[in-house]
């Protein structure tokens, strides 16, 4: 394992056990109006083979889903940035973004970050309840891209907007979500729902071989209801793709309809928040995606090219405790039960994460 | 679109419900040797892109097949071919039901198109497995047609009938016997035996009955690898004669050697070009011929052409008995093929069918003199060569024993 990891673990670590505390503060310094914040990540998973079913899409073991780095900043109350890499990545990049925000109703950020569609797309990976987002959110979401997005909140923080415009697939997205009664916590007023929607062009070769080539439309739909240990959160997403020109004989198909969704649910077994004690939380979520339209009856055709896209869907039942170990080590188990191959199973997944 | 509008469309579901019989009202057949057939594929310009780019890949992309009044849509097509792949000109495996399940043409489920890249007579595989046919071997069926692609001409073509489940129908009788298909992929004499069922099935790979389990699927291969490869000379026979038909085996080289084959059984670089074939209730195999580009290579080459390398040949001819049916199935080879000028007259009867196909072929690699040069060797090939054997047959059995070859 790199050292820098070791370094991140054993940093954290001590700082946990000093701090223990929840809503941890990076540790940071200031030059008068200027705080900067350094940012580090661990997230260290376990993936077990699932019940003699082997996967073919993930290979049993140890490894290290995330080592992120970064540094924060703000220049008084009018302006932030973001900076944050994955190392030994690829496409290392994660949020590089500035941010004016001199005003709660209305903030510019541009740069590099996540588009504004699916609530646990954009929820950071360090605040999930779960190890894997959901099917739909990994599936349907729109990723990071290069933009320019307005945000901001209103009429007493009871509604919130996000409007974006984005380079790469020159995606335009707006989110609103309302909290109709009111942003503070207690039963009645823990209620958001939110919609989301964007627009963006194409011309790529999806996963199963589907060339899909036109306009991509997403729509989403978000329920959250936190009224006290217990949390339930429900998302339907829809993207619809264009496939012109991406018949045999370069004819126009009808466009390729994916949809997805998840209902899920915490109960914060240990509820203090606040408190110095490990925090044990339990977790189950049921989610699904369905790719294409009608069922594969016999006679169907599962070409990339045809008419119509023969249905397959997908379902899967996570089942995880979260346990917090002060604010910046997370211990997280889950059990998936999917179908592979035709058969059920389960498989076990285990993370521990650190952050600075 | 315009250029489909006259095609009867047989849509996926009518195909699945009817099968073979979903091609009953055709007249022509596919394998009619007496036309030159006319097969078109349509495949979409990004695809057909990335087919060329990717042709050593066997990679499936999805095209539109019309043949005569028969269309079927969304079969999976890919590149073919070991030495005649190409991106030039294309040599296709088709997969009728690739993308649609059960969808079928005629009653097979694939299709070979031979690009006969390595053959400027494009005479060789059709004249050879028309051979081995004569001579009572289960051989594949060939035809020729013209491709076209995306309305393009791509040349002459050869249809040919994988050896497959709907084979071993049509030629045993029924899919329920195992069948093999042999992967060069190193020079092999089938020599030694690899207890590595992995190992085993990579040069064998398991073509029907994938359900049954691997060890008892191989189990009789490696048995055969073992009994051809037992040291005890005297019982060597007995313990083959289970694991091999012997006869079988025999006239399928002896074709083979009639043909002066270089990439068969006794090939330049190790076994090649062959499946496996074992009924359901027998642990015997037998050898099925596939791909014959490199046939009727030297009309005075010898009967025993690397007889020596190949061990259940070398070991075989060692037995007299075998070797006498070995010399006999040669003599009937010469027989078979010179009687009423047979093998000559299917080599000028191809010729003639593909002639005007094979001049305007835009893709072949070598040019009409080639071909005409190449067709003029078969000719004299088929005229001389039984002679040539019947006589070196002769000379081998009028040798005094241990002087034979």
């Amino acid at each position: 394992m790199p050292g820098v990891v070791w370094a991140v673990l054993l940093l954290a670590a001590s700082a946990a056990a000093q701090d223990g505390a929840d809503g941890a503060r990076h540790p940071s310094v200031r030059l008068g109006d200027v705080r900067l914040e350094l940012l580090a990540r661990v997230q260290l998973d376990a993936r077990l083979k699932a019940d003699a079913v082997e996967r073919d899409e993930e290979t049993p073991g140890l490894d290290i889903g995330r080592k992120r780095v970064g540094v924060r900043g703000r220049l008084a109350r009018i302006a932030a940035f973001e900076v944050e890499t994955e190392l030994e990545a690829r496409d290392p990049w994660r949020d590089v973004y500035i941010e004016y925000r001199q005003f709660r109703s209305l903030r510019v950020q541009a740069g590099h970050f996540k588009v504004p569609f699916s609530l646990d797309y954009t929820t950071s990976s360090a605040k999930l309840d779960f190890i894997d987002r959901s099917r739909a959110a990994n599936t349907l979401a729109a990723g990071r891209d290069r933009g320019i997005m307005a945000h901001g909140r209103l009429l007493d923080d009871r509604l919130e907007y996000e409007a974006g415009a984005f380079a790469g697939r020159d995606t335009k997205a707006v989110r609103l979500a309302a909290r109709p009664f009111g942003a503070r916590r207690s039963a009645g007023r823990a209620l958001t729902a939110a919609i989301a929607y964007t627009h963006g062009a194409l011309d790529e070769r999806l996963v199963d071989s589907v060339w899909v080539k036109g306009s991509r439309r997403r729509a989403g739909v978000e329920l959250q209801w936190q009224p006290g240990p217990v949390a339930l959160t429900g998302e339907y997403m829809r993207a619809a793709d264009e496939r012109l020109g991406q018949g045999i004989g370069g004819e126009n198909l009808a466009p390729l309809v994916r949809t997805g969704w998840y209902g899920a649910g915490t109960w914060a077994v240990r509820p203090a928040l606040g408190s110095r004690r490990p925090r044990l939380e339990l977790a189950a979520r049921v989610d699904g995606l369905r790719v294409g339209r009608g069922g594969a009856k016999a006679g169907t055709s599962f070409s990339p090219r045809a008419a119509v896209v023969a249905g397959r869907a997908d379902q899967a039942l996570t089942l995880g405790v979260n346990w917090y170990l002060g604010s910046r080590v997370k211990l997280q188990a889950n059990g998936v039960r999917d179908r592979h191959a035709g058969r059920a199973r389960w498989t076990p997944l285990a993370r521990l994460q650190v952050v600075l | 679109m315009a250029r489909r509008a006259g095609s009867a469309v047989l849509s996926a579901a009518a195909l699945v419900a009817g099968g073979a019989a979903s091609a009953e009202g055709q007249s022509a057949d596919l394998f009619d040797p007496t036309v030159v057939h006319e097969v078109r594929l349509y495949v979409n310009a990004r695809d057909l892109h990335d087919l060329r780019a990717r042709y050593q890949e066997n990679v499936y992309y999805p095209a539109d097949l019309h043949w005569g009044d028969v269309t079927l849509r969304n079969v999976g097509i890919r590149s073919r071919g070991r030495g005649s792949r190409t991106p030039v000109k294309l040599g296709l495996h088709l997969e009728f039901g690739y993308y649609a399940t059960g969808q079928r043409l005629r009653g097979l489920a694939a299709l070979d198109l031979d690009n006969l890249w390595q053959d400027p007579s494009m005479l060789r595989e059709y004249a050879a497995m028309a051979l081995f046919a004569r001579m009572g071997q289960r051989a594949p069926r060939e035809s020729f047609a013209r491709l076209f692609i995306n309305g393009a001409y791509q040349g002459v073509y050869a249809i040919v009938e994988p050896i497959d489940a709907a084979f071993l129908t049509r030629t045993a009788g029924g899919a329920d016997g195992y069948l093999f298909e042999y992967h060069w992929l190193d020079p092999y004499e089938l020599t030694g035996v690899d207890s590595d069922l992995d190992a085993v099935e990579a040069r064998f790979e398991r073509r029907t009955q994938r359900s049954v389990p691997r060890a008892s699927a191989y189990a009789p291969v490696v048995d055969m690898l073992r009994a051809i490869n037992a040291g005890d000379e005297e019982r060597w026979r007995a313990g083959v004669d289970p694991y091999v038909d012997l006869p079988q085996f025999l006239t399928h080289i002896a074709v083979e050697q009639f043909l002066s084959e270089h990439d068969g059984l006794t090939g330049y670089d190790g076994v090649n070009n062959f499946y496996l074939y074992r009924p359901a209730a027998s642990t015997r195999h037998q050898f099925l011929p596939w791909d014959r580009d490199h046939a009727f290579h030297d009309a005075r080459s010898s009967i025993f052409l690397r007889a020596e390398r190949n061990v259940l040949l070398r070991r075989a001819l060692a037995v007299d008995d075998l070797r006498a049916y070995y010399l006999a199935a040669l003599a009937r080879c010469a027989d078979v093929a010179s009687r009423e000028g047979w093998l000559e007259g299917v080599i000028a009867a191809g010729a003639a069918l593909i002639a005007d196909a094979a001049s305007e072929d835009p893709l072949k690699p070598y040019d009409a003199a080639a071909h005409a040069a190449a067709v003029q060797h078969l000719t004299d090939f088929a005229r001389s060569r039984p002679a040539w054997v019947r006589e070196a047959v002769a000379g081998v059995r009028a040798a005094p024993a241990g002087r034979r070859h």
